[in-house]
């Protein structure tokens, strides 16, 4: 009975950033549960669904888009981040050029995505500590000055891995819950429209 | 007191790897049988085929031999019916390359942009495939190959995706030179506009799919499109990797069958079929987040290789994609030769200016309104030109020069008269 009673949201999630940074292995820790060495080179994008609860028992859906890292994908993320309500910017703490390509990420986020949308810079691989390149507080102090919250994961250990979703679902915006309360909640799959309104041919569902 | 006196359960002991007939590890790729369930008939077919294969060489489009492949290629006869129809004989290497072609290309190693790139994905790249697992000699051969054509089609270099494909290839033949040259068979002039930087050829294929698809499925275009499911989501992963992404690995062979013989033609047809035979899972799903995983990885029993002929047979869609994608060629060709002549005369009369000899034949110049003669549908503009020796003349002019013009290697020679 609690199941229908509660409130399930939807929103769409993007993940960016440099090829081999850790996207798909992040999204696979947070949906399965593991750390799978056997992952493919993603094509194109992957797509996952995971559900988090909140502490007001708010059911948070989130629809994962994960993106190909290799620079020729560029060209196809605005399919993605275009009407995402969050996105997570990955880089590689063993690697700094991955490090300046997760901030052009966010510069494209600021000047082309949804005003809106909840950004988090996360610095992965945490799991190799001797051959960290970027400091926490370069990291931190980037993601602060552009108004980012900033995490560092392991998708190989867990570490920090659903506590960064935890966050993202926290912060999405409260406009939209209330939006959701009128719309009534037995509504899945239909994403609560708010603050999306630059798309060409309907980006999202209803 | 720590000793337990009972051996650990069976299941906890490791055991060797199992592996199922395609080489994946057990569970990976599903795969129940090999090539079509021909029932009691199968050993006639395979007689047959055998037959086929020793009488026709190299083999010809026939309609027997598109009907045949079609039904189904017997395994074993893959590798020897994709080389055939690729073309290549017992001399792997086209003529006009020198004899170290490929082995200087591949021992360049480390050294180039696309090669990080490449070293990235190697591992990536079937790790469940007991050719790729683990540091196995095949991924050394796997990367002499890609590196290879990266620096052969300089444009194009490495595209994620081209790693699986070339991978495909080894796992039919043991030999990289071999497969390097396959590999060009079937990337060059074909899929390498896909591959580009800026993915073009893709997006530009990916409106034709559109049109093709608004045609054959109306309703289930409207479906997706209203869950906000552009067609790029599903193409780009089916497309750049040759539907090696598909869960069952019968599916993705018979594909790679069809592109041998039909080329990227096949691309539609897979896509288009797949979309058919998952036509009503599809309409009963609800919103992007029920859609898509079943448009990326779907049921396994809608895509078996005879569900996906059955439906390519109910599309039409062989004759279809032909029709549309020759109209299009056709367009974009003419749209490519009048921008380029455009440009020339353009210069021509700078250098004209200038004092410079002019690039184009006195023949060309005269016609001021030339360039809508390219158009093909001007019909009016094409009666302008009533002398026959004009119009001789710009056709020889044009095989000459403005084939080998920079911006027009795009578009495949072709007899002018289709053009004119």
């Amino acid at each position: 009975m609690a199941g229908q009673m509660r409130k399930a949201l939807t929103y769409k999630l993007v993940l960016l950033g440099d090829a081999g940074v850790g996207k798909t292995a992040i999204a696979v820790q947070f949906v399965k549960g593991q750390f799978n060495p056997f992952l493919e080179s993603t094509i194109g994008a992957s797509f996952m669904n995971q559900t988090v609860t909140l502490p007001d028992e708010t059911l948070i859906k989130f629809q994962i888009w994960d993106t190909a890292g290799q620079e020729r994908f560029h060209s196809l993320a605005p399919m993605y981040y275009r009407g995402a309500q969050a996105a997570i910017v990955v880089y590689d703490i063993t690697n700094r050029n991955s490090f300046e390509k997760a901030k052009e990420w966010i510069k494209e986020l600021q000047q082309q995505g949804d005003p809106n949308v909840v950004v988090a810079f996360v610095g992965n691989k945490v799991d190799m500590p001797e051959a960290r390149k970027i400091q926490p507080s370069e990291g931190e102090s980037y993601a602060s000055e552009n108004g980012l919250f900033f995490i560092e994961t392991s998708a190989k250990t867990a570490e920090n891995v659903s506590e960064l979703f935890m966050k993202i679902a926290k912060q999405l915006p409260s406009i939209q819950r209330q939006k959701d309360i009128t719309s009534g909640p037995s509504n899945p799959g239909v994403k609560p429209g708010v603050g999306a309104p630059s798309k060409g041919k309907g980006g999202c569902c209803g | 007191m720590n000793v337990r006196p009972s051996p650990p359960p069976r299941s906890a002991r490791p055991q060797a790897p199992q592996y199922d007939d395609f080489g994946f590890l057990i569970g990976h790729h599903l795969t129940p049988t090999l090539g079509f369930d021909m029932n009691s008939g199968e050993d006639d077919y395979i007689r047959m085929w055998r037959e086929f294969i020793n009488y026709d060489w190299p083999l010809q489009k026939t309609a027997t031999l598109v009907k045949m492949i079609e039904s189904g290629v017997p395994h074993q006869f893959r590798g020897t019916v994709w080389k055939r129809l690729a073309k290549m004989g017992s001399h792997r290497k086209p003529e006009h390359y020198p004899e170290t072609y490929f082995e200087v290309l591949s021992a360049v190693g480390d050294k180039t942009k696309a090669s990080q790139q490449i070293e990235l994905d190697l591992t990536r790249t079937f790790p469940n495939h007991r050719m790729f697992l683990g540091d196995n000699s095949y991924r050394s051969l796997l990367k002499r190959v890609l590196v290879a054509y990266s620096l052969h089609n300089h444009a194009v270099g490495y595209c994620q995706g081209m790693s699986n494909c070339a991978a495909v290839l080894l796992m039919f033949f043991p030999d990289a030179e071999d497969v390097f040259w396959l590999f060009v068979s079937i990337i060059d002039y074909k899929l390498d506009h896909h591959f580009e930087p800026g993915l073009r050829g893709m997006t530009d294929d990916a409106a034709i799919f559109v049109k093709l698809f608004q045609k054959t499925m109306p309703k289930l275009y409207k479906h997706l499109e209203a869950a906000g499911i552009e067609p790029l989501m599903y193409l780009t992963p089916w497309w750049l990797q040759l539907f090696t992404n598909l869960p069952l690995w019968s599916a993705t062979l018979y594909l790679w069958d069809l592109y041998f013989l039909h080329g990227t033609t096949a691309l539609f047809i897979g896509s288009l079929s797949i979309l058919y035979t998952c036509q009503n899972l599809l309409l009963q799903a609800v919103g992007m987040q029920e859609i898509i995983p079943i448009l990326l990885s779907p049921p396994l029993h809608c895509i078996e290789p005879k569900c996906l002929a059955a439906a390519a047979a109910d599309l039409h869609v062989y004759k279809l994609v032909k029709q549309y994608r020759s109209n299009r060629s056709r367009e974009q060709e003419a749209t490519v030769r009048s921008e380029a002549l455009t440009r020339l005369m353009k210069k021509d009369a700078q250098d004209m200016k200038r004092g410079r000899p002019a690039l184009l034949p006195p023949i060309v110049t005269k016609y001021k309104t030339l360039r809508s003669v390219f158009k093909r549908d001007s019909e009016e503009e094409r009666q302008k030109l009533e002398r026959r020796d004009t119009h001789v003349a710009l056709e020889e002019f044009l095989e000459k020069r403005l084939l080998h013009l920079p911006g027009l290697q795009m578009s495949r020679p072709r007899r002018t008269t289709d053009i004119v």
